[in-house]
């Protein structure tokens, strides 16, 4: 009990020699094992007669700990906080389809520009090289005999060889026999699509 | 380097290893002052509690810049009073033309200026405590009066005080320290009930 006495003695003389200024390094370990609502209890009644001496107003407040336990609270929370943020930073973040857009925007401009004209430039140069492959007849397709069957034709026969005489009559009955079979495509899957196909089939045919 | 520059370095030290104890003896020991000096800027006690606690969390934020080129208290007396400018700028309320001198603050009272002990009732328990104080530093005894008085009146340090009362600067702590128990333990029941 003597000990203990002599602890918290010390405890207070530490306290009122830190309250002066005149701790010593002693002094700020005995008060760091202390007890803070004790302190701020104590340092209130030195200041309450610092200010009576002073003549100053006076009054006591009973401040206690809870200035120092509210800004402990709050700065542990506030750690807390800053330790889920990092740690959410840590994990491979999942990005909503509608964020993507967001996260296109976050790349530079000029890489943006560069992919859209490359993606432009290989879009046109496959629709250049694969109308030059359909539209342009070869020598083994001249050979090919077409079938352009329509109902206004009637299983009319026509050869390519023959027809090379006359390019723009070939070129009308091969356009003729692509959008029909456009057509039939797309009334096999749509309704409306009996309505193009009809205005196809009623197209008259230059013989 | 002066004894308080010397521990307030130490605490201030240990604060920026990780030691959170360290900060709240430093919230203890300067946490009247501090309000006391936000107290020369807002009137009503529960907004310079605020305006304080916000400087001490800044101030924690802080400390790892802090070098020790000034004391600690001039620099936690720069982040209150700007905090509480700041404050007063956000409520639309403007800032004392002038600021409370670091020099003159000491000896402000705690809470003269705050709305909030100007009741009635405030102003008994003050007057009481007052006279409390009073009668209780009369009784105490010369050596302890006299280590008192020359260190709240005159601000000597204890190495002086200790030339002037011819003893051991550990008498003189000691004396101080004696003198402050004897009227806490005589104004103890009135701070209990002023509670």
């Amino acid at each position: 009990m003597a000990a203990l006495n002599d602890h918290s003695l010390d405890k207070c003389s530490s306290l009122s020699a830190m309250f002066d200024g005149e701790a010593t390094q002693k002094d700020v370990e005995y008060l760091l094992n202390a007890d803070s609502g004790e302190l701020s209890r104590q340092l209130e009644s030195f200041h309450l007669i610092q200010q009576t001496l002073h003549k100053d107003s006076k009054v006591a407040v009973g401040l206690e700990d809870s200035l120092v336990l509210g800004i402990r609270a709050k700065i542990e929370a506030e750690d807390l906080a800053n330790e889920s943020v990092s740690a959410d930073n840590n994990l491979i973040p999942f990005v909503f389809p509608s964020e993507k857009a967001n996260v296109k925007a976050s790349r530079p401009a000029w890489k943006i520009m560069f992919s859209s004209v490359a993606v432009a430039a290989s879009v046109t140069f496959l629709v250049i090289l694969g109308g030059n492959v359909v539209l342009t007849p070869d020598a083994a397709s001249l050979n090919v005999i077409a079938d352009v069957q329509s109902p206004a034709t009637n299983n009319a026969v026509i050869s390519l060889a023959e027809l090379k005489k006359d390019r723009p009559q070939v070129d009308n009955v091969r356009l003729q026999n692509y959008l029909r079979q456009h057509a039939e495509q797309a009334s096999m899957t749509v309704g409306q699509g009996m309505i193009p196909m009809a205005r196809v089939v009623s197209y008259p045919v230059k013989e | 380097m002066q004894p308080e520059t010397s521990s307030d370095q130490a605490l201030v030290e240990k604060v920026q290893q990780g030691d959170k104890r360290a900060f709240d003896l430093l919230v203890v020991k300067y946490q009247y002052k501090v309000i006391g000096l936000i107290g020369r800027y807002v009137q009503d006690r529960s907004e310079a509690l605020d305006i304080a606690q916000e400087s001490f969390i800044k101030a924690y934020r802080a400390i790892g810049s802090f070098r020790g080129e000034s004391a600690f208290y001039t620099w936690l007396y720069r982040i209150a009073v700007n905090t509480a400018k700041n404050y007063l700028v956000s409520r639309s309320r403007r800032p004392p033309e002038s600021d409370v001198e670091l020099d003159n603050e000491d000896v402000f009272s705690v809470y003269e200026s705050l709305t909030d002990i100007a009741t009635p009732e405030a102003k008994l328990n003050s007057d009481r405590l007052e006279e409390s104080i009073n009668q209780a530093i009369k009784n105490l005894p010369e050596e302890l009066r006299s280590a008192l008085t020359l260190r709240e009146f005159d601000g000597l340090s204890y190495e002086d005080i200790s030339l002037i009362m011819d003893c051991p600067v550990g008498t003189v702590r000691s004396r101080i320290f004696r003198a402050r128990e004897a009227v806490e333990k005589h104004i103890h029941p009135l701070m209990d009930a002023g509670e």
